[in-house]
């Protein structure tokens, strides 16, 4: 897995840089700045990321699957066909396999606009970004300073790192992003493997205040996303649970069995492994829920929970 | 052009109330209970009110968990609401944009119950 873009950076113009990273890519913007709107899913989409006054920049994926045999040609054509000519040395050149870019193109009066497009062959990933060009001139030279020369990628078979609202949450390898819940304080998304293997990671914050309104067992019950198959309560054991590497996650597990309403109960029943603990040193509540067709692996789960806010903690 | 003009008014609004500086209105009786900060305040009785025959002013107490607590705290005259917001951030460990959101809210509702004052400029239109 590529190292997670670090906490505590400081940006080109001083200001405190926080990562950002979904569906393969990472990069880091200023701490002020967040994702405005993400549309689409890890094979093909577009975010949108701004600040509290206007739009900065957009960033547009998708996956190659083999389609691209020449990336530095792919690059080339997609300015081509904007009408423009690639500048020299882009930034982030050495992280990709092939990219270009065309640095502030006056489209309208007033307007600079920066485009960049990259081919890694690693990630199988293809990456567009286009620079607000109605931005101020002390962000645009933090675009090009900060965000564009720390954009990377991770392998596509390997774990999938997922951070946005100075959170972080890392899926396994094979595991595709289905559903996402982002809402302030609460965030879940929910990963799938053959169809049979599903993964939920949420976090919940402040974990004090999410504590007072509902305990463990209660957070693990309330799924944010919709299913059809509930747990049986004759199949769930409880047991409280610390992870051996982090004294300060401290929580429940739960083992069960999920299946669908009478009569149907006996068709494809999924069996559950969820964890629910409070992360003392962020003050978060940490959720993790893993089903397959048979009994899940509990590594999961217990990875994913330690994996959650890593550079964060790291940095604190 | 107009988008314009209404985009630069919203950018110099949101400017003049993040620089504003809240302050807490006096209150009545301040005490902590169940885990609770609960303050009475000092009102002015709706108008139906004073026609059924309550008096002119009556006490309104309101509670106020650990993290209202904290920001009411913080509303003591001197700070900007974007000092207070990066304190919030710093301190519950968010990100700056989600901790703007749900501090600005909350002093808004804090003003609507009359348990801050605050004091900004007329932002330039």
């Amino acid at each position: 897995m590529t190292a997670l873009v670090s906490e505590n950076l400081e940006s080109y113009t001083g200001v405190r840089l926080a990562p950002l990273a979904w569906a393969g890519w990472q990069l880091h913007i200023p701490s002020d700045w967040r994702p405005l709107k993400i549309y689409g899913t890890p094979e093909k989409g577009w975010m949108m990321v701004g600040d509290a006054y206007c739009a900065c920049f957009s960033i547009h994926w998708q996956q190659s699957n083999g389609s691209v045999s020449d990336g530095k040609q792919w690059a080339t054509d997609r300015l081509k066909r904007l009408g423009l000519f690639p500048d020299s040395s882009p930034p982030s050149a050495e992280r990709f396999s092939a990219c270009a870019w065309a640095r502030d193109v006056q489209s309208e009066e007033e307007k600079k606009t920066t485009h960049w497009f990259g081919y890694s062959e690693s990630a199988d990933l293809l990456l567009g970004l286009k620079v607000n060009g109605a931005l101020p001139e002390e962000h645009r030279d933090s675009m090009k300073h900060d965000v564009l020369s720390s954009l990377q990628t991770s392998p596509a078979d390997d774990e999938t790192i997922w951070t946005l609202y100075g959170l972080s949450l890392v899926s396994p390898p094979n595991f595709k992003l289905v559903e996402r819940h982002l809402y302030m304080g609460d965030v879940a998304l929910r990963f799938q493997k053959n169809r049979q293997e599903s993964l939920m990671l949420r976090q919940v914050y402040p974990g004090g205040l999410a504590l007072g309104r509902r305990n463990f067992e209660r957070w693990l019950a309330s799924y944010p996303f919709s299913e059809h198959r509930r747990m049986r309560a004759s199949s769930v054991t409880i047991s409280s649970w610390q992870h051996p590497n982090f004294e300060d996650l401290v929580g429940l597990r739960r083992r069960g069995c999920k299946r669908l309403g009478i009569p149907l109960g006996g068709i494809m029943p999924r069996w559950n492994h969820a964890l629910a603990v409070q992360d003392q040193t962020l003050d978060r509540l940490l959720i993790a829920e893993h089903s397959a067709s048979v009994m899940p692996d509990e590594n999961i789960c217990e990875n994913a929970i330690a994996q959650m806010n890593r550079p964060l903690r790291e940095s604190l | 052009m107009r988008q314009k003009v209404k985009t630069a008014s919203l950018t110099s609004r949101r400017i003049a109330a993040l620089d504003a500086v809240p302050r807490r209105s006096p209150v009545v009786r301040s005490e902590m209970e169940g885990g609770k900060l609960r303050v009475t305040v000092k009102m002015n009785a709706g108008r139906w009110q004073r026609m059924l025959g309550a008096n002119a002013t009556v006490n309104r107490t309101f509670g106020l968990d650990k993290y209202g607590q904290q920001v009411y705290e913080a509303c003591d005259g001197k700070r900007t609401v974007k000092e207070i917001v990066k304190g919030f951030a710093e301190e519950t460990h968010v990100s700056l944009p989600e901790a703007e959101t749900a501090v600005t809210k909350f002093i808004h509702t804090l003003l609507c119950k009359a348990l801050l004052v605050i004091e900004m400029e007329r932002p330039s239109k």
